[in-house]
């Protein structure tokens, strides 16, 4: 016999996120998640955020990888809280995992927490954590045509940074490029150019978020 | 792989129906699949088989139902089926558009004895 169901298959993990959105809230702590391919810059990019922003508010960052615990000993470094998770092979941070990092912070200490997912434009686009909003990174060495390539994550997201702009010059990439190609497939992308490694364009970016970080605290988005 | 993931939650989701509904055997799995998705039929099926061996639930096959990606442009007020990954209106090539469809991960139906 046919039983209709008519159920989400992701409903349990869109449930844990929900619930994870709703403690961030009651603490009014913004949340954004950040997304890349390996070695876009996703590490550097939150060391120079950490550097400009830490002195104005207090941030928590949430590490995903698939092993070891670099990345969260380069932010703690910045003297921030970091907590690793390591996925085991699994190729995206979920809410579950998101949660178990979550109870690991005093949430009504923090103003922004930012999760550092797993280098992978493809799967940590479907599955919500419970962030505010989703940011990717795309390194001018990986090429303009990755918008084409990888549309859902670009549709996901509602910022994109344009990294490692110093080296254009040894790259046939073109930024210009990029923008259009992204905007045709989210119109609604706020654009940065930055070198994460240069500090180029940083100031820009770090203004955003600051400006969204304080909009949470007065409940306005 | 995050194909492997998604059939746990549905083999979840299919015991809980089955359980409710006092069902022992399963036959298939109706599912909708947004064409705007990165979940690929193949490895899903795949996954699915891997996670039911050993269980009740052996044997039994996914159906998937591929939807197209169609998209309403605000400005023209008409639907369009999105071809290739730019969501611009073929009339007016303007960007003001919604995703309607193609973004499913959806059970339909379970069909059980």
């Amino acid at each position: 016999m046919k039983v209709p169901v008519i159920r989400n298959i992701l409903e349990a993990n869109d449930r844990i996120a929900a619930e994870n959105r709703a403690l961030l809230d009651k603490d009014n702590v913004f949340c954004f998640n950040l997304m890349s391919s390996p070695g876009a810059g996703k590490t550097t990019l939150l060391e120079r955020t950490i550097e400009s922003l830490a002195s104005k508010i207090n941030i928590g960052v949430i590490e995903g990888d698939i092993t070891s615990n670099e990345d969260a000993r380069r932010i703690a470094k910045k003297g921030v809280k970091a907590v690793q998770i390591n996925t085991d092979g699994a190729c995206h941070l979920d809410g579950s995992m998101i949660r178990t990092a979550m109870d690991q912070f005093d949430l009504a200490s923090l103003d922004l927490l930012i999760v550092e997912n797993v280098g992978n434009l493809v799967c940590p686009a479907e599955f919500n954590v419970g962030e505010h909003m989703k940011i990717m990174i795309l390194s001018v060495a990986e090429g303009d045509d990755k918008p084409l390539k990888y549309p859902v994550m670009f549709r996901e997201c509602s910022a994109l940074l344009i990294n490692k702009i110093d080296l254009l010059p040894y790259t046939e990439c073109s930024v210009d490029k990029i923008r259009k190609r992204s905007l045709k497939i989210n119109p609604k992308l706020t654009i940065f150019e930055v070198s994460a490694r240069t500090g180029e364009g940083i100031e820009a970016w770090t203004k955003w978020l600051k400006a969204r970080v304080t909009r949470r605290k007065r409940h306005e988005a | 792989m995050h194909e492997l993931s998604i059939a746990e939650s549905l083999v979840q989701i299919v015991r809980e129906e089955m359980d409710k509904a006092g069902l022992k055997k399963l036959n298939a799995v109706h599912l909708k699949v947004g064409e705007f998705t990165h979940l690929v039929p193949d490895a899903l099926s795949f996954c699915f088989e891997i996670a039911v061996q050993d269980t009740p639930f052996e044997g039994a096959k996914l159906d998937i139902e591929l939807v197209p990606t169609v998209a309403y442009c605000n400005k023209c007020r008409q639907e369009f089926h999105v071809e290739g990954p730019l969501f611009v209106c073929p009339k007016c090539l303007g960007g003001d558009v919604d995703v309607r469809t193609g973004r499913e991960m959806s059970i339909e139906s379970i069909d059980a004895d």
